[in-house]
């Protein structure tokens, strides 16, 4: 891609991404003259861009925003939620030249019938000067003008188009421009498709991250290299080699915590695309809700920003459509409008601690019951004498939200469940609070960075795995004698605790040797749950760079990844979640 | 010694736009850029450029007010400041602040113009520039 292309397209996108904020700040705060001065200046600099890459129709949009802002700022006019719909549907339309011209490397097609109906929506002209509006199909239906019956032909024809990698891009294009002229002339749009409106934006912006890859890679491979010339050391050890070899080890970990480190991003990335889709989401419920974002500019590794959209953009929806009560319901119950969604972040040690809360109405138990009961996810006496807490993880259950009350905001059929994968194979945990009436808050708690996990390694069935060393508690070995039978179950006591004792090599479908002596238990600790892991043999701690499962391992249960070992074995990483089941 | 020009803007497109017609039209030219009105008071304080090209909207310091300030620093600094604002206003007071009005996007003939008008200015300050 040409350079000023390139430049050009970073540029713009965080320029759309502060014109965004700025504006939803502004609907907020309308005489913050900060605000106001920062949204002009960056519709100047989109101008300036359009200028420079000669693209017209973009000029000409951010012209007549700027026109507009500048009335603002003389004091001419209010902001209104209109005013502010209609700066930000500019900004959707720039975004959707964008996604074209990132494909085409060329300036977008249509771009200036585009620009026209956008500029006709900022500046209203006291006579619209408009042809023969067509004759409508249904009298008392509203009328739609030639041209505009005709751009929205030409977007049905875009959407016949067949599928290949430009689809998604046109289709969110031709819905932009659909959903514009619907709503400029007063007809009821279809369902807006909420998620990819700024998704461009919030695409990593900086282009050395690609440079910070090819070094964690190489970083990988090295880790690789150490572990093979640690076991080379096993092999044949000499003083002077194992002096050599700690300090390799020491410098290895020092190089791939530091590249690891550059590969941050700050969580506004996948942050600022949320007040815009939370306020379309309130809006087309009819919920007045304001979303309130903390702490974004804490880092977390670029792959975890990356893929938390999906997870939060769930939970988000969750909030507005079940959390939110309906305005009367809030004012009887004597609660402030707008309701208010927080979603904050902070680094806590090694985490990073993302939160969603909300002061809704909370989650009622008994409706728990009733859904979990109509899904069989348990028997109605076990639900009855079920605790609190343990109702509330019910929730993540699989199924358990997959119908219900079908809304287009969380009717998607993906559940808290969806949310708990995500989060768990990046590594981290979710968590769930919640107040009958006062409000809910989901916790997900991430490690900083991902790929370097820490493992110890077991054999079971003549095979090497890997537990991951954050839910190791101890290793521990009893006798024969302390285990004791709960029906088909086998449980230990350890420290007065009971602890199901569960075979790897069983649950695995591996070939299982029950020792007549001294048995070896891994004790792990996992979401609460907790398990004595019978294995054959302890190994050793390493640390590795654990791969996603891809090929004929990925989709199995209970495994979260696989690693290289230094003696070209792959070592198999197990999913804690799925063994303690 | 060859000339040195200053390209200040917060847009590093519009850096990179004026920079490629600084090539065309004076690739002798020693170019440096700035971000901002600090880094500009700064690199102007260490490499001494002989000309200045200043974008008019930047956040913080505005073009124009760093043109006045550079004009009570360095007053025989030849100095344009460059907008797409092109309202009279905003040309007056690029002229009270003794720099020369640009318009945006720029055009090669503009920019031609305006580095012809500061090496003549130059020459008598500093006759070995051509």
């Amino acid at each position: 891609m040409n350079e000023f292309l390139e430049q050009f397209l970073i540029e713009s996108r965080e320029l759309i991404a502060q014109a965004t904020d700025d504006l939803l700040a502004l609907e907020h705060a309308p005489k913050d003259a900060a605000r106001l001065d920062s949204a002009f200046r960056a519709f100047h600099t989109l101008k300036g861009a359009a200028g420079i890459m000669d693209f017209d129709a973009m000029g000409l949009v951010t012209h007549a925003t700027e026109d507009v802002l500048s009335t603002l700022r003389a004091g001419d006019r209010a902001v209104t939620p209109k005013l502010v719909n209609n700066c930000l549907a500019c900004l959707d339309q720039i975004t959707a030249w964008l996604v074209a011209m990132e494909e085409s490397e060329a300036l977008p097609e249509e771009a200036d019938a585009d620009a026209a109906g956008l500029i006709a929506r900022l500046i209203p002209s006291p006579r619209p000067e408009q042809p023969a509006p067509v004759p409508a199909a249904n009298p008392g239906e509203p009328t739609l003008p030639a041209h505009a019956a005709a751009i929205l032909q030409e977007q049905i024809e875009v959407l016949a188009l067949p599928q290949d990698e430009g689809t998604p891009g046109r289709t969110a294009a031709a819905m932009r421009v659909m959903q514009n002229i619907f709503t400029r002339f007063g007809l009821s749009a279809p369902a807006a498709p909420t998620e990819p409106a700024t998704e461009d934006t919030a695409r990593p912006q900086r282009m050395d991250m690609a440079r910070i890859e090819t070094l964690v890679n190489l970083a990988g491979e090295l880790i690789v290299v150490k572990n093979a010339y640690g076991h080379a050391v096993s092999l044949a050890p000499s003083p002077a080699l194992t002096k050599l070899q700690a300090q390799l080890d020491r410098l290895t970990a020092d190089m791939l915590r530091g590249v690891l480190a550059a590969r941050v991003l700050p969580l506004r990335h996948v942050f600022q695309r949320f007040p815009r889709l939370v306020r379309e989401m309130a809006a087309s419920l009819d919920k007045p809700v304001r979303l309130v974002t903390e702490g974004d500019a804490t880092e977390a590794d670029k792959r975890i920003v990356e893929t938390l959209f999906e997870p939060l953009l769930h939970v988000l929806r969750n909030a507005v459509d079940h959390g939110i009560e309906p305005p009367g319901q809030r004012a009887a119950a004597g609660k402030p409008s707008p309701a208010i969604i927080r979603l904050s972040a902070a680094r806590q040690s090694d985490e990073v601690v993302i939160e969603i809360a909300d002061d809704g109405r909370g989650i009622d138990p008994a409706a728990i019951r009733a859904t979990a009961a109509k899904r069989n996810l348990a028997t109605p006496e076990a639900l009855a004498a079920m605790p609190e807490p343990e109702l509330l993880e019910l929730i993540f259950a699989p199924g358990f939200s997959t119908a219900g009350a079908v809304t287009n905001i969380s009717g998607r059929g993906v559940g808290m469940d969806a949310v708990r994968a995500a989060i768990t194979q990046l590594g981290g945990r979710v968590t769930l609070h919640s107040t009958l009436g006062t409000g809910t808050t989901i916790r997900f708690h991430l490690p900083f960075t991902i790929m370097l996990t820490r493992v110890l390694t077991v054999e079971a069935g003549g095979q090497a795995f890997g537990i991951p060393f954050e839910a190791v508690v101890e290793t521990q070995q009893f006798n024969r004698k302390d285990i004791a039978a709960f029906g088909a179950a086998e449980a230990i006591i350890w420290r007065g605790k009971t602890v199901p004792l569960i075979s790897l090599a069983a649950t695995l479908n591996l070939p299982d040797t029950p020792p007549a002596g001294i048995i070896h238990t891994v004790i792990v600790e996992h979401g609460g749950e907790w398990g004595a892991i019978r294995v054959d043999r302890f190994g050793d701690q390493l640390e590795l760079m654990l791969k996603p499962l891809d090929g004929l391992l990925s989709g199995m249960q209970g495994i979260a990844g696989t690693a290289l070992l230094g003696d070209g074995r792959v070592l198999i990483v197990l999913e804690l979640n799925e063994v303690l089941k | 010694m060859a000339t040195k020009i200053l390209i200040v803007d917060d847009s590093k497109l519009a850096r990179m736009s004026v920079s490629k017609l600084l090539t065309s039209l004076r690739p002798d030219w020693t170019r440096f850029e700035a971000a901002s009105a600090d880094e500009a008071i700064i690199l102007t304080g260490r490499e001494h450029p002989d000309v200045i090209l200043l974008d008019f909207n930047m956040p913080g310091t505005s073009g124009l007010e760093l043109a006045a300030q550079l004009r009570q620093s360095h007053p025989h600094i030849p100095v344009a400041v460059i907008s797409a604002n092109i309202q009279v206003e905003i040309v007056e007071r690029a002229q009270e602040a003794g720099a020369t009005f640009l318009a945006k996007p720029l055009t090669s003939p503009a920019l031609a113009a305006f580095l012809d008008e500061a090496q003549a200015r130059l020459s008598v300050t500093r006759p070995s520039v051509r």
